[in-house]
């Protein structure tokens, strides 16, 4: 019964999420210490076959491309002889290209994994049950956020206030306050509900929490952080090692 | 099994009670409808039993509540989870998790129940409620009437011996209602007891045990079913509440002859929308309005209606097709700026600071703006609010704002996003007669909504759209039309 339950319903390997915590952690920490272009290349590349591995292919060509964007754009300000565009493109791409890595990863927590998976691989690796309900949260919201968005939007078109590139420019900061001001009221008025029905559902309980999912790390998921992490270390032992030369 | 002992509330920040003196028990298996009109305090009584009330909300509260003989003054919320299961009104804000499976094991994993068990317990709740066909799939892409099954099966799933909703129709349309309907049904079967605080009351026509209604907070009067059904819609009316039968009703006749031979405003030509070309959303659309008509747009969700709307006001651009606004064809921006578009929440339509500034922001430019602002505000009532945050306003307050801004902008046509969705008679009779103000200023309404009674006692002419095209469009002259559209609504869950 659960078998049929448990059905899956994209095609690919299915990751246990402590993995997927695992890589994006070892991204983190490489990223502080390891500043070189090639070490942000390789976890690209990690990410990409990941999300290839959980039949996210889409996706993770988009991630490429914008990459790759930023790349281009990096180099070509280069061209121009203006100092200062190019210390500010490469600056911005610099960081956003960091960021890309693990917001691969993150996407494939948002798209692959059920919930109730993550709230047990959270429970597993000890994280308070506070924390733990407001990274749920939090991820369920990003949706809705965009929804929200989405009407808010809509609604400041009607009123000729919409957030659109002349706005910006012209009313920057009256522009945002109105995108802001209805975000912020709709926002409590949701935590304010989900709250309520959270209390209801028996979040508060004192009871050790049960999991419906039963969480096992499987080969692949041993496969896939050992490679990880012993990649990631020789990347950061040989770049202190070019160091000393 | 439930019992309300001199049970007082007053929530903090207020000066009056919100319920005082309430004296009543429920019956193990009884369904029992909590009624009134808006504030006289029934949200405040389903939120005292499921324990939110004095712990979540918080004020000063006196009285005993008894659930199962035991006083549930001191038990915990999660405790009393155990035996109240709770089913709010909005289905978007019901769900922690983003897929079905997760959402419906997240209770009783909370509970500590062993994996086995909640396996069993998923499967039971899905066979019992119909919704195996919705397992494993993504929270997001349901409609509202899938979101409330789903959330009141992930309470099922718990067993609690009683069950308390909190006008869980609010949001839901024609074919959600019937399913609600239906989903109630088996749970009264069961031999729940279900406790439902609403509005709408015709739909739950043939559940109703006993009937218990609130004015200002007071439990004023009990009605057993018979008692109940026999009041007519004068009686009905008096107490702020909606019919509970609708046929023979008596349509209001007076329609303004005049209007067959004003001009058109409107003239909506051969549109069609979509986002993914396999999927339609509105295919060949066209038809025209005339100064003064009120037309009420109806169709299950996902016909289209609200698409429509929105590509009339210039919110979406359609993919093909013409808008014509008094014989112009504009585009996007313009209509924009011509039409005014009053959306269900009014929370999305407020930015600012004070009821006066809201009503200027964007129309700065209009001729003679500072008199049309005090005009408005006069006639919509909102002249002493004129320096109130309007977030501090009420549901009604805000939604006078709204359409206080089509008088300012001088729109000739007015569109209306389910503007009476969760409201009492006595407010949707306001809204009814403040449409038909706004009509016999000369300007166009155009009403997209799923609520009966209202069409009834407002629109001139109804638009039925189903899957993206007009299926019916006919003059509101009397109900035989209006029924066949709406058993067609119903009928359409059915098939599936």
């Amino acid at each position: 019964m659960k078998e049929i339950i448990l059905k899956r319903n994209y095609d690919g390997i299915s990751l246990d999420p402590r993995t997927l915590f695992i890589v994006n952690i070892a991204f983190c920490i490489t990223i502080f210490l390891v500043s070189t272009r090639e070490a942000n290349h390789f976890c690209l590349l990690i990410s990409f076959l990941l999300m290839n591995l959980v039949d996210l292919k889409i996706k993770s060509f988009k991630f490429v491309v914008v990459y790759g964007v930023i790349l281009f754009a990096e180099w070509l300000s280069g061209f121009y002889g203006l100092s200062e565009l190019n210390i500010l493109v490469g600056l911005i791409g610099y960081i956003v290209c960091k960021l890309i890595p693990i917001l691969m990863i993150a996407t494939i927590l948002v798209n692959r994994v059920k919930t109730s998976e993550l709230i047990t691989a959270l429970g597993k690796m000890k994280v308070p049950r506070g924390l733990m309900l407001a990274i749920v949260v939090s991820l369920r919201f990003v949706p809705t956020i965009k929804n929200e968005m989405l009407q808010i939007k809509q609604s400041m078109s009607m009123r000729g206030i919409e957030p659109n590139f002349i706005n910006l420019i012209k009313k920057p900061i009256l522009t945002i306050e109105y995108f802001i001001v209805p975000l912020l009221f709709r926002s409590l008025k949701i935590a304010e509900e989900l709250t309520a029905t959270a209390l209801t559902r028996g979040v508060e309980n004192d009871v050790e929490r049960s999991s419906y999912f039963n969480l096992t790390f499987r080969k692949v998921d041993y496969i896939v952080s050992i490679f990880v992490v012993v990649a990631l270390s020789s990347l950061y032992v040989m770049d202190k090692g070019l160091l000393s030369y | 099994m439930l019992k309300f002992e001199n049970v007082q509330f007053r929530y903090e920040n207020s000066c009056e009670n919100s319920i005082s003196s309430v004296d009543f028990n429920v019956n193990k298996g009884e369904f029992v409808v909590i009624t009134g009109k808006s504030g006289s305090g029934k949200s405040t009584i389903t939120r005292c039993i499921n324990g939110l009330i004095p712990k979540f909300y918080t004020g000063e509260y006196s009285g005993n509540i008894l659930i199962d003989s035991k006083d549930i003054k001191d038990t915990l919320i999660h405790e009393i989870s155990y035996k109240v299961g709770s089913v709010f009104q909005d289905p978007r804000s019901q769900f922690f998790t983003t897929d079905t499976l997760s959402e419906l094991a997240f209770t009783c994993e909370n509970f500590g129940m062993n994996s086995d068990e909640i396996g069993n317990r998923i499967h039971e709740s899905a066979n019992i409620m119909d919704i195996t066909n919705l397992l494993n799939k993504n929270l997001f892409e349901l409609s509202s009437g899938e979101k409330q099954k789903i959330a009141i099966a992930s309470v099922h799933t718990l067993k609690p011996k009683i069950f308390v909703l909190d006008e869980p129709s609010s949001n839901l349309d024609c074919e959600g209602i019937e399913n609600l309907k239906r989903l109630l049904m088996i749970l009264k079967k069961e031999g729940y007891t279900i406790i439902i605080s609403e509005h709408r009351l015709y739909y739950l026509r043939d559940l109703i045990d006993k009937v218990i209604y609130f004015e200002n907070g007071i439990l004023s009067e009990k009605f057993t079913k018979n008692e109940f059904l026999k009041l007519n819609e004068m009686e009905l009316s008096k107490r702020g509440l909606r019919n509970t039968n609708f046929s023979n009703k008596k349509l209001n006749k007076k329609l303004n002859k005049k209007e067959h031979e004003n001009e058109y405003v409107l003239n909506v030509s051969r549109l069609d929308f979509y986002y993914d070309k396999r999927k339609q959303l509105l295919k060949n659309i066209s038809f025209d309005c005339r100064k003064g008509e009120i037309i009420g747009f109806i169709g299950n969700n996902g016909a289209g209606k609200t698409t429509l709307g929105r590509v009339i006001a210039g919110i979406y651009k359609p993919k093909n097709g013409a808008v014509f606004l008094n014989s112009k064809k504009l585009n996007e921006k313009k209509r924009r700026k011509k039409i005014s578009f009053v959306m269900q929440d009014a929370d999305y339509q407020l930015f600012t600071e004070s009821v006066e500034k809201e009503l200027l922001i964007g129309n700065e430019k209009i001729d003679n703006i500072d008199q049309k602002i005090e005009n408005a505000l006069n006639y919509m009532d909102l002249g002493l609010l004129k320096e109130n945050h309007p977030a501090a306003l009420s549901g009604g307050q805000k939604q006078r704002i709204t359409i206080a801004l089509s008088m300012v902008k001088d729109s000739d046509l007015v569109i209306m996003d389910e503007p009476t969705s969760g409201l009492d008679r006595m407010n949707m009779d306001r809204v009814c007669n403040m449409v038909k103000d706004l009509a016999s200023m000369g300007k166009t309404i155009i009403i997209i909504t799923h609520d009966y009674e209202f069409i009834l006692n407002s629109c001139s002419r109804v638009m039925y759209l189903k899957d993206g095209e007009i299926n019916k469009d006919f003059n509101l002259e009397n109900q035989d039309m209006l029924d066949k559209c709406f058993q067609d609504m119903r009928r359409n869950n059915i098939g599936k």
